[in-house]
């Protein structure tokens, strides 16, 4: 195939037309595009002959050869006249030395060989005749010189040294006196490789689309520069209203991220001021708050945790309150039980444990009344197992809360009842016999106080407000000392408090920071927000607020002190044998129902065969009921002020058709003289054998309805029963009967303890249906009842 | 490729693009019809007698069973509520994984703007006119409570205006009228407790508002200020109007709360319900609240019937209320916008929230010319707009508040002087209305 110049041209004659074979036209694009392999450089050449620039085709995701490849084929189209020609006039001079390009111009004429000869058609084709073309002068720089003039062959003719005059620049060039112009193509191009950093050869193929189409919308603008100010001058006034209307707006921040924080009742107002600090401090360039927080404490006792054990259940809002994004309990006990609870599967609530920030020691707090009396005059020297003695003989009362009521309770309790029993309390040892009794008398000599949100009936208050000889001391935070020390909120005139660190373990609260996440309120701009909440309360000037609030740094280091009169001292007290957050945490489901139990309020109602086989002596020359007269005493020794005891005897028939007889009646055990305990110590002696026979279950039943008619479930309800084990009496209730009472439905529970005098009477066929409805008996003689009876007071207030 | 033709090309990508916005825009503000299934409901915690709440809800379950409506109860603090309720959504927003999403929120009317602006709810569109909700349905301020930048978010749904109940008994006895202003109502504390410790009888609490740390706090001092001359947050760029006034009423406040004062130490831990109990109990002899409050004390079974009395608050009062938005990451909004308008428009559910709840109706409807006490007490209310204060709309009024809370909380404790109180507000209320 031949292409040429086809278009006709006026004026023009056949010789001013090339005709490139083929294989020839391939060879001039290929030596063209080598040439002229830049956009600047091609647009330069296409000046020259005479092509418009909007009739260019665009240098996009093109390489030299195929942009030039469309120019060739414009070409072919007649874009103007003679293109060939007047292209390889410009090429062959200004590549003098490229022998494709000479031979070609030298066959088609466009230049005198040196030979004069025209050079030979490499396939033997006879050189057409032409004249050689001539130089023209330079082209015209606006491009307007589209139109082949009147007497040239087409396009601009070439006059001198046409590299030199047409294009001063690729003379510069070929002189290597200036650098070729820079189009990088794409980033594969292997003619760009060298040029520019990598940074811009990866941006360029992005840019280079918006700078060829602003380069073009430059020309128009040029074209229209009227057009082009009044877009411009429009932009720029709806640019300045818009800025200005931004400016003015009274809400361009954003909503803040918002983060719910669980803090102990303790803690809250702190975590309020320097959650309000944080969120000062954390502004973006803006000035607008990044996150609201949201500070909660538990609306219910052990709320938090007991919530997060239960995976948050949403039905149950209203009570439990919103979901914490980030909790700050009193101490890791609570943690870990969240950790035990998601361990078991109970919930699938993630917890995050950050370093903590605070901590606390667990003190004694004493009024200045007591402090300083003899044993209570050194903060470093005083035992809690001694107060707890103190407090078992009445000297003064311990003031907690209990371990339902908060952490710090639950710890309190578990340093109360280590100090009690003597020894590091575990699961196991806390379901041990005799503990029972152990932690009833404890109670009884300590008051748990549930006044949370009413600083007036705190700890504090009620310690501080105590005077002889009635003396409360507290288990409570050294921070709460601190803190009632330098703002009092009693309501009534109070003493400072008095930290007293106790030598047998003064346990930590330690603050953990906690972020709970999870798939239902996890988020990544949340998260974010307490890690940096987190960061912030790691800082000095933070550090420093938290310690103006009476907390210690994390882990129970010294506290800087600036007042004298704080209440608490600033070293690290010595803290011995004192379980971990772990070991408390495995016990504490256990110790929260020994607490349970040991609270429980005793009614107990003593009763005393004496029929006349209760007169028969053993072989220790002991009756049983001698034994049993003995045995009550230390039995009584079971019960304190606020329980209720009753001494009964019975026969059959002691009191007209009633075979008991209230000796003593139930009520209040009290203390001292005067009291219950000493009525019935003196009722004793006057119990006397009776003749007759014995009733029983009537006396049981009796004794039942009498514990119930005042009983509930907040009372441990039991009737210690001392007999034979017979039952004689004529037409009395049946055994299926009593236990069809021991046993109704909606009754309060009462246990039934028969120490039954002689072998094997326990086994007697009459007592079975009564025991299988829930009543004990154990077989006793005059020389073991004592130790019987110290299992029954296992029984009342052991671990159920 | 010419010039012209990467032009034409060009143009046509651009056209095509922001065709595909609008298109794209037209199609999420627009639900089909069959955008139906069940959904959660993010609910005030329920006051009324007998849960109206959340019979209503179990009606609409039996009509719609699949469509079945969670009612979840939200806290009883406002402030917590608003905690969950945003932080739920902003997570459902900014989630890649299907997490909690409550389709319909009862917002309090003061958090239009920011749910509205974090773009945490949508706005009504023909889905919600389809069903029925339309403005001249409902009385005008509770409608524009649901406004904001001229766009309406979340439809009425309670009305709350606050009432002062008093002990009719011991006003009666004494042969006192109830009061007609906050001055008058301090004297007859005065003089009836002098009464009484000349009779041998223990002094009465005098007066119990909501005086714990939350948004209570907010709302109750803004009125006291305002009843003793002064104003907070009644100009953003000036939120303290007559500082000497508003340094008065703080002197005030702290006075009545010390020894002997008109206001018991223990309101400082008092929000709706523990004010209440105290009212119940017989600790007070006036008490500030909303309408539900009133069903619950006259009932039959109550401590105080036969008791109480209740009038408009003769002081200057902040109106509250509730309405219902459909979330932005509800799947189900066709059932949400349904069953907001089954609660708001439905005649038996505003019945049953005026009778057992106390909850004044938003539909202008349901007033009709009742003259019994309860209800001339909650028309005069509504009907005494001169005497209504506005809390500041902003989008960011969690923070306002919790300004306003913090400073007057510090000072009726006597940790901060009423002039230092006063200082601060007007230094931290400017920015924190602004979001910063």
């Amino acid at each position: 195939m031949r292409s040429g110049e086809s278009a006709a041209r006026p004026g023009g004659g056949e010789r001013s037309r090339i005709q490139l074979s083929a294989e020839e036209r391939l060879d001039f694009l290929r030596e063209v595009a080598r040439a002229y392999r830049t956009e600047a450089a091609a647009n330069i050449v296409l000046e020259a002959v005479g092509i418009p620039v909007e009739r260019r085709p665009a240098w996009q995701n093109v390489n030299p050869e195929q942009w030039w490849g469309e120019v060739f084929q414009d070409f072919d189209a007649g874009i103007v006249a003679s293109p060939y020609r007047t292209l390889m006039g410009v090429v062959v001079r200004t590549h003098p030395g490229n022998e494709t390009l000479h031979r070609l111009a030298v066959r088609h004429g466009v230049i005198k060989s040196e030979g004069g000869d025209e050079a030979p058609d490499p396939a033997g084709r006879p050189a057409p005749a032409t004249d050689p073309i001539t130089p023209a002068g330079p082209a015209d720089a606006t491009g307007a010189a589209t139109a082949a003039r009147p007497d040239e062959p087409g396009g601009p003719e070439l006059d001198g040294d046409p590299a030199a005059v047409t294009f001063p620049r690729l003379a510069a060039e070929a002189a290597g006196e200036a650098e070729p112009p820079r189009f990088p193509g794409r980033p594969s191009d292997p003619a760009d490789e060298d040029d520019g950093s990598p940074l811009r050869r990866w941006l360029w193929p992005w840019i280079a689309p918006l700078w060829r189409q602003a380069k073009k919308l430059r020309r128009k603008v040029q074209k229209r520069p009227k057009v082009a100010i009044a877009v411009v001058v429009l932009l720029a006034i709806s640019m300045g209203f818009f800025f200005y209307y931004e400016e003015q707006s009274d809400d361009r921040c954003g909503i803040p991220t918002e983060l719910v924080l669980s803090a102990s009742a303790d803690t809250a107002d702190l975590m309020r001021e320097v959650a309000e600090d944080f969120v000062k401090s954390d502004r973006d360039h803006h000035g607008c708050r990044r996150e609201h927080i949201q500070v909660v404490s538990p609306s219910v006792a052990g709320g938090t945790t007991k919530a997060l054990e239960d995976g948050w259940p949403s039905e149950d809002l209203r009570s439990v309150g919103p979901y914490p994004h980030v909790w700050i309990p009193s101490s890791s006990v609570d943690v870990n039980r969240v950790k035990a609870a998601i361990g078991k599967g109970n919930t699938d609530i993630p917890l995050t444990t950050l370093p903590s920030v605070m901590s606390s020691y667990l003190v004694l707090a004493a009024p200045s009344g007591l402090a300083g009396q003899p044993g209570w005059d050194d903060p470093s020297a005083v035992s809690l197992a001694a107060v707890v003695k103190q407090a078992e003989n009445g000297a003064l009362r311990i003031v907690r809360e209990g371990p339902e009521t908060s952490t710090e309770g639950l710890v309190s309790t578990m340093a109360l009842y280590q100090a009690a029993v003597g020894a590091p309390l575990t699961r196991s040892g806390l379901s041990g016999g005799g503990i029972g009794a152990t932690l009833h008398r404890l109670e009884q000599a300590t008051i748990t106080s549930d006044g949370i949100g009413d600083p007036e009936r705190g700890l504090g208050c009620q310690a501080a407000t105590s005077t002889a000889p009635d003396f409360k001391v507290a288990l409570m935070s050294e921070q709460a000392v601190f803190a009632h020390n330098k703002t009092p909120s009693c309501g009534v005139p109070s003493d400072q408090l008095t930290a007293f660190y106790p030598t047998d373990g003064v346990p930590l609260l330690d603050y953990p920071f906690v972020m709970v996440g999870g798939r239902r309120w996890g988020n990544p701009k949340r998260e974010a927000v307490a890690r940096r909440l987190h960061d912030f309360l790691e800082l000095p000037e933070t550090q420093s607020s938290i310690a103006a609030a009476g907390f210690r740094p994390a882990g129970g280091a010294p506290i800087d002190l600036s007042a004298s009169d704080t209440g608490i001292q600033s070293e690290v007290p010595q803290a011995k044998d004192q379980p971990g957050p772990a070991e408390t945490t495995d016990a504490a489901d256990e110790l929260e129902k020994a607490w349970r139990s040991a609270r429980r309020q005793a009614r107990v109602l003593f009763t005393i065969d004496v029929s006349g086989s209760m007169a028969v002596s053993g072989l220790d020359g002991v009756t049983p009921l001698d034994a049993a007269r003995q045995a009550i005493g230390p039995a009584l020794g079971l019960v304190r002020g606020d329980d209720q005891i009753g001494l009964w005897e019975f026969a059959t028939r002691l009191d007209g058709d009633r075979d008991y007889v209230e000796k003593v009646g139930l009520g209040t055990a009290d203390t001292g003289s005067g009291s219950r305990l000493d009525d019935i110590r003196q009722a004793l002696p006057t119990l006397h054998r009776e003749n007759g026979d014995t009733g029983l279950f009537d006396t049981i039943g009796a004794g039942v309805a009498a514990l119930r008619a005042q009983g509930g479930a907040t009372t441990a309800d039991a009737m210690v029963v001392f007999t034979d084990a017979i039952n004689d009496k004529p037409g009395g209730t049946s055994p299926d009967r009593l236990a069809g009472q021991l046993n109704l439905p909606g009754a309060p529970p009462v246990r039934v303890f028969l120490l039954a005098f002689g072998e094997a009477n326990c086994s007697r066929p009459d007592l079975q249906p009564l025991l299988a409805g829930g009543a004990t008996c154990e077989n006793v003689s005059s020389t073991d009842v004592g130790k019987a009876v110290e299992r029954v007071g296992s029984g009342l207030w052991g671990i159920h | 490729m010419p010039a012209a033709r990467m032009t034409r090309l060009v143009s046509v990508l651009v056209l095509a693009c922001l065709l595909c916005t609008f298109g794209v825009a037209a199609c999420t503000s627009s639900h089909r019809d069959d955008d139906t299934g069940p959904i959660n409901f993010a609910g005030i915690a329920d006051f009324t007698d007998g849960d109206q709440v959340g019979k209503a809800v179990a009606q609409w379950n039996k009509v719609h069973p699949d469509q079945r409506v969670t009612y979840i109860e939200q806290s009883e603090s406002s402030d917590e509520q608003r905690s969950q309720l945003v932080a739920t959504a902003q997570g459902a927003l900014d989630a890649q994984e299907p997490t909690e999403c409550y389709d319909v929120h009862s917002l309090d009317v003061m958090w239009t703007a920011e749910f509205a602006k974090g773009n945490l709810v949508v706005p009504l569109g023909n889905e919600a006119r389809r069903d029925g909700i339309e403005e001249k349905l409902f009385v005008p301020a509770a409608w524009d409570s649901g406004r904001y930048k001229k766009k309406q978010w979340a439809v009425p749904f309670l009305i709350n205006v606050p009432l002062l109940f008093y002990r009719k008994d011991i006003l009666d006895a004494e042969k006192l009228p109830p009061p007609t202003s906050l001055k008058d109502m301090i004297a007859k504390i005065t003089l009836v407790n002098q009464r009484r410790a000349a009779g041998g009888q223990n002094p009465i609490g005098g007066f119990g508002g909501q005086f714990a740390r939350y948004e209570g706090l907010t709302v109750n001092a803004l009125e006291i200020v305002r009843a003793l001359g002064g104003d907070i947050t009644a100009d953003p760029h000036q939120p303290i109007s007559d500082e000497s006034h508003v340094q008065e009423a703080f002197r005030q406040l702290v006075s009545a709360l010390a020894e002997g004062g008109w206001i018991p130490r223990e309101a400082l831990t008092y929000q709706e319900q523990s004010s209440r109990e105290a009212f119940v109990n017989g600790q007070l002899l006036f008490m500030r609240n909303w309408p539900y409050a009133y069903k619950l004390l006259t009932a039959a079974n109550s401590p105080m019937a036969g008791k109480v009395g209740v009038v408009a608050l003769p002081w200057p009062e902040v109106f509250g209320g509730h309405n219902l938005a459909v979330s932005s990451c509800s799947k189900h909004q066709s059932t949400a916008w349904s069953f907001i308008s089954y609660l708001t428009t439905d005649p038996g559910v505003q019945s049953a929230m005026l009778r057992d709840g106390g909850y004044p109706p938003v539909l202008k409807a349901a007033y009709n010319p009742r003259r019994d006490e309860f209800t001339k007490a909650i028309s005069q209310a509504l009907t005494g707009k001169q005497n209504a204060v506005s809390r500041p709309v902003t989008p960011y009024y969690a923070a306002v508040s919790d300004v306003i809370q913090d400073e007057v909380s510090h000072v009726l404790r006597d940790h901060l002087a009423p002039a230092d109180a006063v200082e601060h507000l007007n230094t931290r209320l400017p920015p924190a209305l602004h979001g910063k």
